[in-house]
């Protein structure tokens, strides 16, 4: 499969008032063709500055980064894709309308119906009754949902997101899950970062785990699963617990972890006592490996 | 990737960075600037008119050029504007040259414009009293405004790489303006040295230090040849005027190809 993105031993050090700080620490990995990538790590990780180099803000790095082939210090490679900051700076004077019209001229799209078309962009983030209004005039919410539609108004085979879910209220969340998940369905790819561990889990496929500018590992949901597959938490509901260990969700509500064979035999021992199972979910998830490969890595 | 869709857009940023409001208010200065100075030359209006407002449109539109310069770079990168702008398909220099593409256009428009409004006040105060020598405002005038054109674009290309090497607004302002002061001005103080060297001590070695400068800076007090037009008279244009122009477009083009490669190497952390 063709690869969207190439990064082969980047490192990148930034001196700052006679402070040296290595922001990025030899960092390798690839993204495929309509794959959807998440890179998690806490605040200073890297993940930024992993994006400004694959973009070329940041052109003064070691090693070789490529998009769809082309090196990333040339413009060209930026053909197709398209990216949203963190809190994106949109010209306040310009309206949503005519931000969308510059990026189809900035990337020499001709279109006979480029105003519909735009509308239509405008419409899917649900701002298009503010179509003609002044950015300045807009909610950061609705400013993020404009960068949005101004990245997705070019139809990018790359699409370059640094934290997109931040600063949207739940309804814009499951906006933006939804309109990536279509954009995923049509072959489209995801670069994506994040440190919320929940998002990275309901969208990527993929994940690369980035601490102090080093990726720590890059796994998929299934190698996720595989690893603890035999641990499931159960939440259920009744007077008491059951052995007096388990953790109180809320009154009368509670949770344990369990190893597979002792499931069979807890769930015989709720229904004895009279009470209600409500979920039963794998004990894996982005966050225990997250926090497990720190602690694995922490100098003893 | 052609050029035009990054000079549309950069017309549209200029357009909307308050050029036309700083157009109009413009020609009201130069109007009531004019005419109140017009009265106070009863055998020359027409000159005075004319002289004073050429030296309106030499000071007032570099102020607009720098303005500019500060909505459509410095907070472009102050703003982190530049994280959507930079990261489009296009290589940096398009970016950095149809901005600089679309203030100068415009800003020779608005010339242009104060120049027409200029010879239609020239016309009109002149039309009250004949005078001996009365202003040319045909070729010569063009000519002068030529020069005047020139002389904007070596204070724009040395505002443009300002704006891109300086990580403050306000030093654009104070930076070129300073240029723009000491290039207009050292010739005419290495011209007065010459001909009386009692004026300061040392002169000698002051007019060398001076003289240094003619290398280092264009000699933009060089380029304001409005004597033509003043007075009607060919003789005023400078023998070497042809030389002015070249080295006011050289130094335009090392300074706009030194911006390039300092925005090429500019670092975003």
């Amino acid at each position: 499969m063709t690869s969207a993105l190439e990064f082969h031993s980047v490192s990148k050090t930034f001196h700052s008032r006679g402070k040296t700080v290595q922001a990025l620490r030899g960092v390798s990995f690839d993204v495929t063709e309509g794959e959807v990538f998440g890179f998690v790590g806490p605040n200073g990780a890297g993940k930024s500055t992993t994006i400004k180099v694959m973009l070329d803000v940041i052109n003064d790095y070691e090693g070789e980064v490529r998009l769809y082939g082309v090196s990333a210090r040339e413009a060209a490679s930026r053909r197709g894709v398209a990216y949203v900051p963190e809190s994106p700076a949109l010209y306040e004077q310009f309206t949503p309308l005519e931000i969308l019209r510059m990026a189809l001229d900035m990337y020499d799209i001709r279109r006979a119906d480029a105003e519909a078309w735009c509308m239509q962009w405008l419409e899917r983030f649900s701002v298009a009754q503010n179509a003609k209004r002044r950015i300045r005039e807009l909610s950061k919410g609705n400013v993020q949902r404009v960068a949005l539609a101004h990245a997705l108004v070019v139809e990018p085979r790359l699409l370059v997101l640094d934290e997109p879910l931040s600063g949207l209220d739940p309804v814009g969340r499951k906006d933006v899950v939804d309109i990536l998940a279509d954009y995923k369905r049509d072959g489209g790819a995801i670069f994506f970062t994040s440190h919320v561990l929940h998002d990275v889990e309901r969208i990527a496929d993929r994940f690369g785990f980035i601490h102090q500018g080093e990726l720590l590992t890059t796994r998929s949901p299934r190698d996720l699963v595989s690893e603890r597959a035999d641990r499931f938490i159960i939440r259920y509901q009744a007077n008491a617990p059951l052995d007096g260990e388990h953790a109180a969700i809320r009154d009368g509500e509670y949770e344990q972890e369990l190893d597979e064979p002792a499931l069979p035999a807890f769930l015989s021992r709720l229904q004895t006592a009279g009470g209600r199972l409500v979920t039963v979910k794998p004990a894996v998830s982005l966050e225990t490996v997250f926090f497990k490969i720190l602690e694995e890595r922490r100098p003893a | 990737m052609s050029f035009p869709s990054d000079f549309r857009a950069a017309c549209r940023l200029t357009l909307s960075a308050r050029f036309l409001p700083l157009s109009l208010w413009l020609c009201i200065a130069l109007v009531t600037i004019v005419l109140i100075t017009a009265q106070f030359s009863a055998r020359q209006p027409a000159t005075v008119t004319l002289d004073l407002g050429l030296t309106v449109l030499r000071l007032a539109l570099p102020v607009v050029a720098v303005l500019l310069l500060q909505e459509l770079l410095s907070r472009e990168f102050d703003r982190k504007l530049f994280l959507i702008s930079l990261t489009y398909p296009r290589p940096r220099c398009r970016f950095l040259l149809a901005r600089f593409t679309a203030i100068f256009g415009l800003l020779l428009i608005l010339l242009v414009a104060l120049a027409a409004l200029l010879s239609g006040l020239t016309t009109f105060i002149g039309s009250s009293y004949t005078q001996s020598t009365p202003p040319d405002l045909g070729l010569p005038y063009l000519v002068t405004l030529g020069f005047i054109a020139l002389d904007l674009l070596v204070v724009l290309a040395i505002g443009t790489l300002i704006a891109v090497t300086t990580t403050t607004p306000s030093f654009v302002l104070i930076g070129t303006l300073g240029f723009m002061l000491v290039a207009r001005s050292y010739s005419a103080i290495v011209a007065l040295l010459t001909r009386d060297s009692t004026l300061v001590g040392n002169a000698d070695g002051y007019q060398s230090s001076l003289s240094l400068l003619g290398y280092l800076l264009p000699d933009l007090a060089a380029l304001d040849v409005r004597m033509i037009s003043l007075y009607g008279q060919w003789q005023f244009l400078p023998e070497d005027w042809a030389l002015r122009v070249v080295s006011a477009l050289a130094y335009a083009a090392a300074l706009l190809g030194l911006s390039v490669w300092a925005l090429n190497r500019k670092k975003f952390a």
